[in-house]
């Protein structure tokens, strides 16, 4: 008769090698491969390299002449970052010694909200900073050169309307790509995580209400 | 890590963490970065322990939470999970253990679901329904009925693998 398999577990390994622990090496320096770890690590150096760029961007834009410009590029990406610190706070939060539900829904809803603010954020960003630029650039001795050319500036000399309707336009159309860029650029790099952890989640779910 | 950590807190448990390894990877380099991962882990965390719960219960948690949530490294593709069932030719290369029936076993277990393989193996290291509950945060009526169909399904399982 064969064995049950509660049998089998509990005599299988006894004297057997298989317990027998694997060297570890060099723990206190590895890397953890863990997938909270990754967002975690991910969103420490976006903050670092966002804040890295406010400084220089803002500097240079200021240095060409547009400080104002560049007070404002600078506060985005500051905001931006400040945000980051706030989704790495909550994520920081999450910990590994809760039950695996929890651990799991709280990372779900984790991730959810941080992709839903970041879609909003990318949303006006991006249209924001592309505005800003050119409507700037767009008063510059070089721009009123090239839009005199074409016929864009008005009586005084200064823009014409289509030049703002044009940067509006295409504000408008990179705020539709923005969000949507991010969306499909979050897909690519972590869709299967996404869809296996949802579906972990569910079977978890299922279970819970049986 | 403080060797003496793992030697002590660790160590002594590292039973509960390789049979659980196993069971979420299919080759000894997977097996021992999960190994590894699982004892960061611990060592990470332990401040956190409260002795609300024991620490085998808590080495448990931490240990599935890591399982289940291991991005494997490849070298070409972006990072992924692990969870992909496992191809036949794969499986059969699980020769840790010499015992002929856990290996059958093992390559059972490793064709459940990822829940289903904490359930199976909480029961089988004789946790009872309210921890396997604590650990998973699943609800203790349920756990009963749900180990029987996967018991059932072993069974059957094993019987096609051993014929």
């Amino acid at each position: 008769m064969r064995k049950s398999i509660e049998d089998i577990w509990q005599s299988g390994f006894i004297d057997d090698m298989a317990l027998i622990a694997p060297k570890v090496n060099n723990l206190y320096a590895m890397k953890s491969q863990n997938l909270v770890d990754k967002f975690e690590s991910l969103f420490a150096a976006n903050q670092k390299a966002v804040l890295f760029a406010a400084m220089v961007i803002g500097s240079a834009v200021a240095y060409v002449g547009a400080p104002f410009v560049g007070a404002i590029i600078a506060a985005m990406l500051t905001g931006l970052v400040m945000v980051g610190h706030g989704q790495l706070k909550k994520l920081s939060k999450i910990s590994k010694d809760q039950s695996s539900f929890e651990y799991l829904n709280e990372f779900d809803i984790w991730l959810d909200n941080a992709i839903a603010q970041y879609t909003q954020i990318y949303r006006f960003f991006y249209p924001a900073l592309f505005a800003i630029c050119t409507a700037r650039y767009a008063y510059s001795d070089s721009a009123i050169g090239v839009l005199t050319q074409l016929d864009m500036v008005n009586s005084n000399g200064m823009p014409s309307f289509t030049v703002y309707a044009v940067i509006g336009l295409i504000s408008l159309i990179l705020g539709v790509a923005g969000a949507r860029i991010y969306r499909a650029d979050v897909t690519m790099v972590y869709g299967s995580e996404i869809k296996k952890l949802k579906a972990l989640l569910n079977e978890m779910k299922a279970l819970r209400e049986d | 890590m403080g060797s003496d950590f793992y030697t002590t807190q660790i160590l002594p448990y590292a039973g509960i963490i390789i049979k659980i390894c196993r069971a979420y990877t299919n080759n000894q380099e997977d097996f021992e970065d999960y190994y590894q991962e699982v004892c960061l882990q611990i060592w990470r965390s332990h401040e956190r322990f409260n002795h609300n719960c024991a620490w085998t219960t808590w080495i448990y948690k931490i240990a599935f939470n890591v399982c289940l949530t291991y991005l494997k490294r490849q070298t070409r593709s972006p990072l992924t999970f692990t969870s992909d069932p496992l191809p036949e030719q794969v499986m059969s290369d699980i020769q840790f253990v010499q015992d002929e029936s856990v290996r059958y076993l093992y390559k059972a277990i490793h064709q459940l679901s990822e829940i289903d393989r904490a359930l199976i193996l909480l029961y089988l290291e004789q946790q009872s329904n309210q921890v396997i509950a604590e650990i998973l945060g699943l609800t203790a009526n349920n756990i009963g009925v749900r180990i029987s169909r996967i018991k059932h399904r072993l069974n059957k399982l094993l019987h096609n693998l051993e014929t």
